[in-house]
């Protein structure tokens, strides 16, 4: 038994459900018989993996669908042992390169040469390559995506790689001007919910659209999200109802919750229970630009226009210098403190105004 | 009358010859030093009473130097002749002191008087100078002694002994002092307290003089202008002092304007409570404001032009204070209030005081028997050469009584350093004597045997006759004329001559002989031949350390009162065998209560380095006679060698007491196993060491003493369970100081006691140190050494805390400055800037409420660029940007937030939460991974949206079903390849604070099912996790029994660390007690391991 998100899960391309006129470009693009490197990128939950599985099954066949795993081990120069997990077919490998962290350089080096050298087995009735696979290659070091630069050209003849970003920003513009680029827009509020209702179809359910669309706005656009979230509220309370609680997730709760604090006090003792409450975010390993996004949505709700913009761009500047920094919780303390200082002031300003 | 100036001068120059090149460039500094406006102020008096703040300024100089400038002064009026002198100034002392007015409106104009003498003087001077050494270049110079605290005041060295007099004035001129600000005020302090003195005298003159005063009170201002060009010792060691300042701010760069402000009204306030309301507040005025006087003059100094701004800022400090002090009224409450802030003050002090300042410095003389029969005496402050019980021994020796509270019947009241003010004004009330140490020493070498005057008679003849030795005992010779005479000898080197000459003349006697001006003679000729006293002079190869070794329980410096260490060690010892032979029965103390050690069999001694531990119980030992068996870190102290070879010498005797007369009467204990450095018992060798010393101090037979510096330490825990705790705090400054004073008289080193003071702060109080680096002094005879001593300082290795205490705290700020503030940053650059962080919202910071979040703020944001600082040097080496992180993450956050630590000050909480924060992220890595053929996402969206869902998949059937459910769990468990391993680690990561437990809430039976079922079913999993899982297993099992395997483990398995930090916060975090240490220490270490990238792309290209 499994999670409906996994359960009804497109396995090629014919059966995507949205973004169809691009899933036809693929498969056209596939039977062509060869193609550039590809770049796959778009928001979370847009469905990036699904239909670079679905490009994968449509090249080879249903051979690529018999995955496993191995694990494989690296050196670094400095003589530390490294060990990374792929997951592979006969025809494909997938690897995560940031799994190793700041080694990653050493990954794609050494592994995707590795994969990349060897020439397929039984050429006849194949494709003379071979796909390597790279997630999250938005989250690669820039060594990384150095290494990378060579490897794709030299290779060529050998394999293709498939790189999966969330965002192109954070990949070299080498790298993007190497790739054809492939935009996974997320999915509309309206395909979201014709999913939705499909699921429960399936599973024999019934669900109020109103609802439906109530999820899919809850989870931003994020179908892997709605999904759960779907069956969350399914395992809450069934049969649905029109005003049922969708429950929000624990960790943007919390972000909220954070924020109101911050919203209540401003004082050098509130921002340090606020420091406690941002360590526990971090310690879950939330990322910190969506700490940074949930308290900001969280924080200008009480203020007004000018001081929207003002705040908005203080935290911009502080995420910015966040992403060259090395410890999250300095920039976003003092965000948090610099948002007291301005919104301390504004309150007072238009207090005595008020008097 | 230049003319008779300059011709002294000339003399001195000759003698000193071309060689002494410093000379003339100090005497360079002092033209400089002489203004413009200053001369032409002096010629018209009329300008000088407007109220600017420039005629402020010259009041305050002439006023307090008044007296000693006009002894001196008068008598060169006419002729040079040293005789005159001498009969000059005696004249001189009556009508000075009636220029001394106690009416505000006379202040004025006799400060007139006196400042414009000074200036012609200087300026005289000048010229002389010029003429003779105008070519020579200025060099740095650096002289030890200051000129204040050699001339201070005593007038008597010129006519007793006019040439080494001549040497000194002309060292005055030497010294120039390139020394920190502090030492100065330090200077500044000493030169009020002499001022002090002369005030009182010169208050009790005034009733006598009062009516002349009155006649002269016009006369002195025309007179004393058209007199002029004179030479001011007093005034110029003033300028002296004042030069040191200067330059000190100079030197330092930044104005400690505050401190010195603060310092100075310090002084007022003290002034003015010791004098109470009988003194006129002019004594006071002058004092300070002589600060601003000479900072003026070196205003126009092309030398110091660096300071100038500086200085002006000081001037019109100093206005504002003479303002403040004319408002200050007598009020008598206020007084009173005063008074007894004062008393706790001089309380403190007296805790605080040294003992005598140069012990063994002087020859005890030998008088005739009972010399002093039927006198009596009272002892009041710190003697220059004899401990409180010397002098009571002598008294005592030769027939004299001694008191403890002043009377009528009190005949002397022998004076010293830092005396008694309520014994003083007693005694100046009853007119009793007072004498000084040197004085009494006469007194014994003159008087006749047995004679037993009676106080009376001398009483009554004493009336007038008072006055004159009570001056004299305020002019008796301060330690450093001893030492900078010595210093001066040296310094000239090559002139041999001169050189003999001074060191001939002892120039105690030349101040006693002065005091008495017949027996003087005599005088010098028995004090011609100098013997130590109480140091026996062993042989100059030893090393001082050795050499000046305590030899008896007095001589450990620190620990003479009854309630030292070294006495109760003494007494524990003394009755160790009385409490232990069984006969008592003991019950252990409370660890908080004070208590004389009798329960304990063993004694810990811990305390830092150089403060005489092993020496306290070594003469201890001596002083009872008792063995000690000794086995200190360079002995194996392993377990077997305690219980085989240490418990066999426990229970033996030692030969000595067989070779020993006979009649030892104290057979059972006749040895003590001291156990030094046992901290330092570590390692292979030792192993098992301290257990078994434990266990041996539980059925030892004899005492066992154990040493260590470190008492907090771990491994001394369990065996302070066992001792009797006794903690050696280090000396006090003036303890070390006296100690090391004498020892410098008896090496021949001169050293001043600034250089001293500092020496000693530079080794933390060390006292072992200050030992050696004086013996170092002693082999480099050269004056430069000395001078390079200064600059040397050790730098003492702060702790985070402290790092961070003084960061933050206002008060530490003011004498710091922007170097002072990075170099806390340097401590340790690792950790500081996280305990900065961690700390600054516990700050309160000195800054207007309503700016107070601003200013957080702003910390907040440089403490960002902090970061991004650091981040650039870690990730590409750029360790020159060190500085500039120190800036941000220390300086500038510690100046925003200055003010004063509220909150307990926390080890970063950043290593911790990095930490769980990196456990977490490989838990999820390892459900990303294992649920990867299933779930296709990344390890953000498992985090993000599956984690709940997935958790509550499995454990929603359990707890709905009990027992049923398992089949279902087990089924989503399956799917998602998911291990026992990964629910708890998937539990644990999607629980948020204030959130329940699912788990907690299964049933254990539920669980144990589930549990069971699980490893039943046994499917395969596509991955290969056995390793994993016993690794898990392992570690858990490790985790409550031993945390350094853990480390290990964790280091192991850690794979993604981005910098060193996160490795040592793996450590710090298991290991909370020794968390700091470790953390500086691993810090270092693991830097290496974190660059390998810088490494790995060379070696790619």
């Amino acid at each position: 038994m499994s999670l409906w998100v996994d359960k009804y899960r497109p396995t090629n391309l014919g059966k995507l459900d949205y973004h169809i006129e691009q899933a036809t470009r693929l498969v056209n693009m596939v039977q062509e018989g060869d193609f550039p490197h590809l770049l796959v990128y778009g928001p979370p939950g847009a469905g990036k993996r699904t239909r670079i599985m679905g490009i994968i099954k449509e090249l080879y066949g249903s051979g690529a669908e018999k995955l496993r795993m191995e694990s494989m081990n690296f050196e670094t120069p400095s003589r530390k042992k490294l060990e990374i997990m792929t997951i592979s077919s006969n025809y494909h490998i997938e690897v995560n390169p940031s799994d190793v962290g700041m080694y990653d350089r050493v990954v794609v080096m050494d592994l995707i040469k590795t994969v990349a050298q060897t020439h397929q087995l039984d050429a006849t009735g194949q494709r003379e390559f071979k796909i390597v696979l790279l997630t999250n290659v938005d989250q690669l070091t820039k060594d990384a995506q150095h290494a990378l630069r060579r490897t794709m050209e030299k290779y060529m003849a050998t394999c293709r790689i498939i790189l999966c970003a969330n965002s192109t920003s954070r990949v070299l513009p080498a790298i993007r001007s190497r790739c054809l680029g492939i935009r996974i827009p997320a999915p509309k509020i309206n395909e979201i919910t014709t999913i939705l209702e499909s699921i429960c179809k399936r599973e024999g359910l019934t669900v109020p659209h109103e609802l439906a669309i109530r999820i899919a706005e809850a989870s931003e656009r994020n179908l892997r999200r709605a999904i759960l979230m779907l069956e969350a509220c399914k395992v809450q309370q069934y049969p649905f109802t029109v005003n049922q609680n969708i429950a929000e997730l624990d960790w943007k709760v919390y972000i909220q919750n954070t924020a109101k604090l911050i919203i209540a006090e401003q004082s050098p003792k509130k921002l340090l229970e606020v420091r406690g409450r941002l360590y526990d975010l971090l310690t879950h390993c939330i990322p910190c630009d969506l700490i940074f996004k949930g308290l900001l949505q969280e924080l200008v709700k009480n203020c007004d226009l000018e001081l929207k913009t003002q705040i908005a761009t203080t935290a911009a500047e502080y995420e910015h210098r966040m992403h060259h920094g090395s410890k999250a919780i300095f920039h976003l303390e003092a965000f948090v403190a610099r948002f007291m200082a301005i919104y301390k002031k504004f309150m007072e300003t238009s207090l005595e105004a008020f008097m | 009358m230049s003319k008779a100036i300059t011709s002294y001068f000339q003399v001195i120059s000759s003698k000193k010859g071309t060689d002494s090149s410093s000379v003339s460039n100090n005497n360079k500094k002092k033209r400089h030093q002489v203004s413009d406006e200053d001369r032409e102020k002096s010629v018209s008096p009329a300008k000088r009473h407007k109220p600017t703040k420039r005629t402020s300024k010259h009041h305050v100089l002439s006023d307090s130097e008044s007296e000693v400038t006009e002894v001196k002064e008068k008598p060169r009026k006419g002729k040079s002749s040293d005789r005159e002198k001498s009969r000059g100034e005696k004249g001189a002392a009556g009508s000075k002191t009636s220029r001394i007015s106690p009416k505000p409106v006379k202040r004025n104009k006799k400060r007139h008087v006196l400042s414009d003498s000074e200036d012609e003087v200087v300026e005289v001077k000048e010229i002389s100078k010029k003429a003779e050494y105008g070519e020579k270049e200025k060099l740095p110079l650096k002289k030890i002694a200051t000129a204040a605290d050699v001339f201070g005041n005593k007038p008597v060295k010129r006519i007793e002994a006019p040439k080494p007099s001549k040497k000194l004035m002309e060292e005055d001129d030497d010294f120039f002092f390139d020394d920190k600000l502090e030492a100065v005020l330090d200077q500044l302090a000493t030169a009020e307290t002499e001022l002090d003195r002369k005030a009182e005298t010169s208050s009790k003159k005034n009733e006598n003089d009062n009516r002349k005063k009155q006649s002269n009170g016009n006369a002195s201002i025309t007179g004393s202008s058209k007199e002029g060009r004179k030479t001011s010792k007093v005034t110029r060691s003033s300028e002296k002092t004042m030069d040191d300042t200067v330059t000190g701010i100079n030197e330092d760069g930044q104005v400690p304007k505050k401190t010195m402000r603060n310092l100075v009204k310090q002084e007022l306030d003290d002034d003015h409570k010791e004098k109470g309301s009988d003194k006129s507040p002019e004594f006071e005025t002058s004092k300070f404001i002589e600060v601003p006087h000479s900072n003026k003059k070196t205003t126009e100094d092309a030398t110091y032009q660096k300071g100038i701004s500086k200085i002006e800022i000081d001037k019109t400090t100093g206005q504002k204070r003479k303002r403040s002090i004319e408002d200050d009224d007598p009020d008598p409450y206020e007084a009173l209030i005063q008074k007894k802030k004062h008393n706790s003050a001089l309380y403190q002090q007296y805790l605080q005081r040294g003992g005598a300042r140069h012990p063994g410095s002087k020859e005890i003389p030998t008088g005739a028997n009972n010399c002093l029969a039927g006198l009596s005496f009272l002892i009041t402050g710190v003697l220059d050469s004899l401990e409180r019980d010397e002098v009571d021994d002598l008294i005592k020796k030769y027939g004299g009584r001694l008191l403890h509270q002043v009377s009528k019947k009190t005949d002397y009241v022998i004076l010293g350093d830092e005396p008694g003010p309520a014994k003083l004004e007693k005694a100046k009330k009853l007119g009793v004597k007072m004498i000084s140490e040197d004085e009494l020493l006469e007194l014994i070498r003159t008087r006749p045997a047995g004679q037993g005057t009676s106080l009376t008679d001398d009483k009554h003849h004493a009336g007038k006759e008072k006055k004159l030795p009570s001056k004299m005992k305020r002019k008796t010779p301060e330690p450093e004329t001893l030492t900078s005479s010595k210093l001066l000898s040296s310094e000239t080197g090559n002139s041999s001559k001169l050189n003999s000459e001074i060191s001939d003349i002892d120039p105690k006697s030349l101040i006693s002989g002065y005091s008495g001006t017949t027996k003087s003679s005599e005088v010098l000729q028995s004090s011609n031949v100098p013997t130590m006293v109480h140091v026996p002079c062993e042989t100059d190869s030893q090393v001082w350390v050795e050499k000046y070794k305590p030899k008896n329980m007095k001589q450990i410096i620190g620990q003479q009162g009854d309630k030292s260490n070294a006495h109760k060690l003494y007494n524990w010892l003394k009755n160790w065998q009385k409490n232990h032979s069984g006969d008592v029965k003991l019950t252990r103390p409370s660890p908080w209560a004070q208590h004389d050690g009798s329960f304990f069999k063993a004694a810990l001694l811990s305390g830092p380095p150089g403060v005489g531990k092993t020496t306290t119980v070594q003469i201890v030992c001596n002083a009872l006679n008792l063995d000690a068996i000794e086995f200190n870190a360079s002995d194996t102290r392993s377990k077997r060698l305690l219980k085989e070879e240490v418990s066999e010498l426990l229970n033996n005797k030692s030969m000595k007491s067989y070779f020993a007369d006979g009649n030892n009467k104290k057979p059972d204990l006749d040895h003590v196993l001291v156990m030094d450095e046992v901290d330092g018992m570590a390692g292979n060798e030792d192993r098992g060491g301290l257990q078994e010393l434990i266990a041996l101090i539980k059925t030892t037979s004899v005492p066992v003493i154990c040493i260590c510096n470190d008492r907090n330490h771990p491994k001394m825990r369990t065996l302070s369970n066992y001792t009797f705790d006794l903690k050696f705090q280090k000396p006090g400054m003036n303890q070390i100081r006296s100690a090391m004073l004498s020892i410098c008289f008896k090496e021949k080193i001169e050293i001043s006691k600034d250089d001293l003071s500092q020496l000693i702060e530079s080794t933390n109080c060390d006292v072992r140190q200050v030992l050696n680096h004086l013996s170092l002094l002693a082999n480099n005879s050269s004056i430069d050494e000395v001078s390079k001593t200064r600059k040397c300082n050790k730098d003492l290795r702060l702790g985070p805390w402290d790092v961070v205490q003084k960061v933050f705290t206002f008060e530490a700020h003011k004498t710091m400055s922007i170097h002072d503030k990075s170099n806390l940053f340097f401590h340790d650059y690792n950790i500081a800037p996280l305990f900065v962080q961690e700390n600054y919202l516990g700050v309160t910071p000195n800054c207007p409420k309503d700016q107070l979040l601003e200013t957080v703020a702003n910390a907040a944001e440089s403490l960002v660029l902090g970061d991004l600082v650091e981040n650039s040097i870690r990730r590409n080496g750029t360790w020159t940007l060190l500085p500039m992180q120190a800036c941000y993450s220390s300086v500038i956050p510690g100046t925003l937030m200055a003010g004063n630590i509220s909150r307990q000050i926390m080890f970063p909480s950043w290593l911790g939460q990095n930490s769980k924060r990196g456990k977490f992220d490989r838990l999820l890595q390892e459900i990303t991974m294992h649920t990867r053929l299933a779930t296709s996402s990344s390890k953000d969206a498992i985090n993000l949206d599956y984690l709940k869902h997935l958790r509550d998949a499995v454990v929603k059937p359990l707890v709905d079903n009990g027992a049923e459910g398992t089949a279902t769990a087990l089924n989503v468990m399956n799917y998602y390849h998911l291990l026992r391993e990964d629910l708890d680690s998937l539990t644990e990561v999607s629980l948020w604070p204030g959130q329940h437990d699912p788990m907690q809430a299964l049933e254990s039976k539920v669980k144990a099912a589930f549990t069971r079922a699980f490893n039943k079913s046994a499917i395969m999993r596509p991955y290969a996790f056995t390793k994993g899982t016993e690794k898990k297993k392992r570690a858990q099992s490790v985790y409550s029994e031993d945390a350094l395997e853990l480390e290990e483990e964790e280091e192991a398995s850690e794979e993604d660390e981005d910098t060193p930090a996160v490795n040592v916060k793996t450590k710090t975090k298991k290991t909370p007690a020794a968390a700091d240490k470790k953390a500086a220490g691993t810090s270092g270490v693991k830097k290496k391991s974190s660059n390998p990238r810088a490494g790995k792309s060379k070696a790619n290209k």
